[in-house]
């Protein structure tokens, strides 16, 4: 009868209730779990934003600092949120000095998700803002190639990260070690998703996706990265615009409103181009990006080139010139 | 009173025994950093007229990655006495067979990839390996196929329907958001997270390849090993083989139907990744599966089209795996199942298959 089957499908469910607000247990049978269910002290709120709240926190039995976020699962219609599964996922399967470690994932209250990763300083964000930017060029060098490392070796793997900025990669300050984090956007290629404006800053986004387009790759990662390259010797964004269309408009006015000749398939892509856009000529990146030894200017030309197909690949820039003495850099930095 | 399941109760609080303590890193860093030493091949896809994609979109893997990914599959298979426990009855077959037909009837319905039905299968598989359900209770079954296939659609779709809008068709059982949440994070934990599954189509594109004297597969054979892909996850007799054999089977046995293929020479080209014994193994079960299905194929396939298939068994079996008849529907094919999705979409969604 349904009704008995009603009845075993409300105590399965309490089931599952009790399983997911299965709080972890301390090791040592006398301590107390603490309210996060994960045994973990929390020194402070680091961060708030929609999603959740980011905390500092102690684990209880390492006595090491790690950093908690706490996701909020506000809509039940939707189940556990998507972004959640994908990023854990995915740090799931990446282990790469490079990329931010995952320790473990627990729920409280059957209502977030903790995922709790190894505790970095800060963002590079706040590195260029708070500390004046890497003045020091071999550190601007040692930065580039951990993150191009850490980029090659998810586009190995098939992985876009697709939200690269400086807030989204980690410093150790004290190893000089760089991290790459946030993997909420991130998925396998050809994977489509849509960027809209909700989805944050479109500083860092590769002109193919500000044009809209669905036919993308591992190429928009690289304009990231070359975006996060200027920033990192400039020490602001390359092109602050409060909308997709004036980004467009800042890149245009920077390296030249594409041709045919200059990115084949952009007419096709963007058939109001010339009316939507003025024809600029290039200012040309030397204009802005002064203090970079020429080595370096030509790889970010090649990251933050406008047509994908001739953008350089992460595996590809890791054996640019510019990284020739990457091995003494790194032994001078870590 | 309703029972108690004490399989769900045994999981709680046991010690060093939480289901959502996921520090298994063991403590240290694997730094793979070989895996883009190799250079990359470039696919040139341009001869496909089903796959509208730009010359080297994709790029190919490094034969390093590949290894890689064959050490890992491991990680994303069920546990090893699954296929025997499903063949002694242990494990109830009827009611996997049943969530599998579920969990393709809602994907057609929605016009889902081939990718997000794989691994719905592959999820529910590695959960029923792992997890013991109530025996006897239909309703359990299906709430675990509403589960993977909602998570699956999460991992690899765009427009994700709410997961109470998943429950479409003839649904005994139509759960709560809530219990469905539930049940989603039993199969994420009990599965540990690994949701970023290997499976054959992670290997496919580069087999076709390598078969293939390193030139790009055409679109018919593309689309004709996705659905033979697809039609290894309905029974059990392909769940004793990984992935990487399943790809290297079906790249053989597509390939060898264009053209007279040396099964040896396809094979020393691939011996690196797989096992000659269990690939040949595997082709002949494949071979088996499309003679079985010949008979009873032909007359079920009339209305359907599946583009650039080639008459063969295989041919026949493509077409007979992926059609079936439900009350208000001639026979459908998986090729096109996009109902209200525009052809723009529609290659989409295949060209994910390969991402």
């Amino acid at each position: 009868m349904w009704n008995e089957e009603s009845d075993w499908i409300g105590s399965f469910d309490s089931q599952l209730a009790r399983l997911a607000e299965c709080r972890m247990c301390s090791r040592d049978r006398g301590e107390r779990p603490d309210a996060t269910g994960m045994d973990l002290e929390v020194l402070e709120v680091a961060e708030e934003g929609s999603y959740g709240r980011v905390f500092r926190c102690l684990d209880i039995h390492t006595g090491a600092l790690v950093t908690m976020k706490q996701i909020t699962m506000v809509r039940l219609s939707q189940g556990v949120p998507a972004p959640i599964i994908r990023e854990v996922s995915l740090l799931k399967e990446l282990h790469h000095a490079n990329i931010v470690k995952l320790l473990r994932v627990g729920l409280t209250e059957n209502r977030y998700v903790n995922l709790v990763f190894e505790h970095l300083d800060y963002d590079l964000h706040h590195f260029i803002v708070n500390r004046g930017y890497p003045k020091d060029a071999l550190t601007v060098k040692s930065f580039m190639y951990q993150i191009l490392s850490a980029v090659a070796y998810c586009h190995s793997l098939k992985v876009l990260h697709r939200d690269l900025k400086p807030s989204n990669v980690l410093i150790d300050h004290s190893k000089r070690l760089i991290k790459l984090a946030d993997f909420r956007l991130a998925g396998e290629f050809a994977d489509d998703l849509l960027y809209t404006e909700k989805l944050g800053t479109s500083w860092y986004r590769a002109p193919e996706i500000l044009c809209d387009s669905r036919q993308y790759s591992t190429q928009i990662d690289l304009w990231s990265v070359g975006c996060i390259f200027a920033e990192m010797v400039i020490g602001q964004p390359l092109v602050q615009a409060i909308n997709c269309r004036d980004e467009l408009e800042g890149i245009f006015k920077l390296l030249g409103t594409p041709t045919e000749e200059t990115w084949p398939g952009i007419t096709k892509l963007m058939p109001n181009l010339h009316i939507y856009y003025p024809k600029f000529d290039a200012l040309g990146l030397e204009t802005f990006v002064t203090d970079l030894e020429p080595s370096g200017l030509n790889l970010l030309s090649m990251m933050l080139c406008l047509d994908p197909s001739r953008r350089i690949s992460a595996e590809a820039a890791l054996k640019h010139a510019y990284f020739i003495d990457v091995n003494y850099v790194s032994l001078l930095l870590l | 009173m309703a029972p108690s399941f004490d399989c769900v109760s045994s999981l709680l609080c046991a010690e060093d025994n939480s289901i959502f303590d996921e520090n298994d890193y063991g403590g240290s860093v694997e730094v793979l950093e070989d895996a883009w030493q190799d250079p990359r091949y470039r696919r040139n896809l341009s001869q496909s007229e089903n796959l509208d994609v730009p010359n080297g979109f994709f790029p190919l893997q490094s034969d390093e990655c590949l290894r890689l990914m064959v050490e890992k599959e491991w990680d994303h298979l069920p546990n090893g006495d699954y296929v025997n426990r499903l063949r002694s009855g242990d494990l109830d077959f009827g009611a996997r067979k049943e969530a599998i037909d579920w969990i393709e009837k809602v994907q057609q319905h929605f016009g889902f990839g081939p990718l997000c039905a794989y691994l719905s299968i592959n999820y529910l598989d590695r959960f029923l390996s792992a997890y013991e359900l109530p025996k006897h209770r239909a309703w359990t079954m299906q709430l675990l196929a509403v589960g993977c296939l909602s998570l699956a659609a999460k991992m690899e779709e765009t427009d994700v329907p709410f997961s109470l809008d998943l429950q479409v068709g003839e649904s005994k059982y139509i759960f709560e958001a809530k219990t469905i949440q539930r049940m989603e994070l039993l199969v994420l934990s009990t599965l540990r997270w690994r949701m970023q599954a290997i499976t054959p189509f992670s290997f496919i594109d580069h087999f076709l390849y390598k078969i293939n004297d390193d030139q790009s597969p055409i679109g018919a054979s593309i689309l004709q090993s996705i659905q033979l892909i697809l039609s290894t996850v309905r029974g059990i007799d392909f769940l004793e083989f990984r992935p990487s054999e399943i790809a290297a089977a079906v790249a053989i046995s597509v390939v060898g139907e264009g053209q007279t293929v040396h099964t040896e020479k396809a094979i020393s080209v691939l011996i690196q990744l797989v096992e000659k014994e269990r690939v040949l193994k595997c082709v002949k079960m494949i071979q088996e599966l499309a003679s079985n299905s010949g008979g009873s194929a032909k007359g079920a396939s009339a209305s359907v089209s599946v583009p650039s298939v080639p008459e063969s068994p295989l041919g026949v079996l493509v077409t007979a795996c992926f059609s079936y008849k439900s009350d208000d529907t001639n026979a459908a094919s998986y090729a096109n199942s996009s109902h209200n999705i525009s052809p723009d979409a529609k290659r989409r969604k295949l060209n994910k298959t390969f991402g």
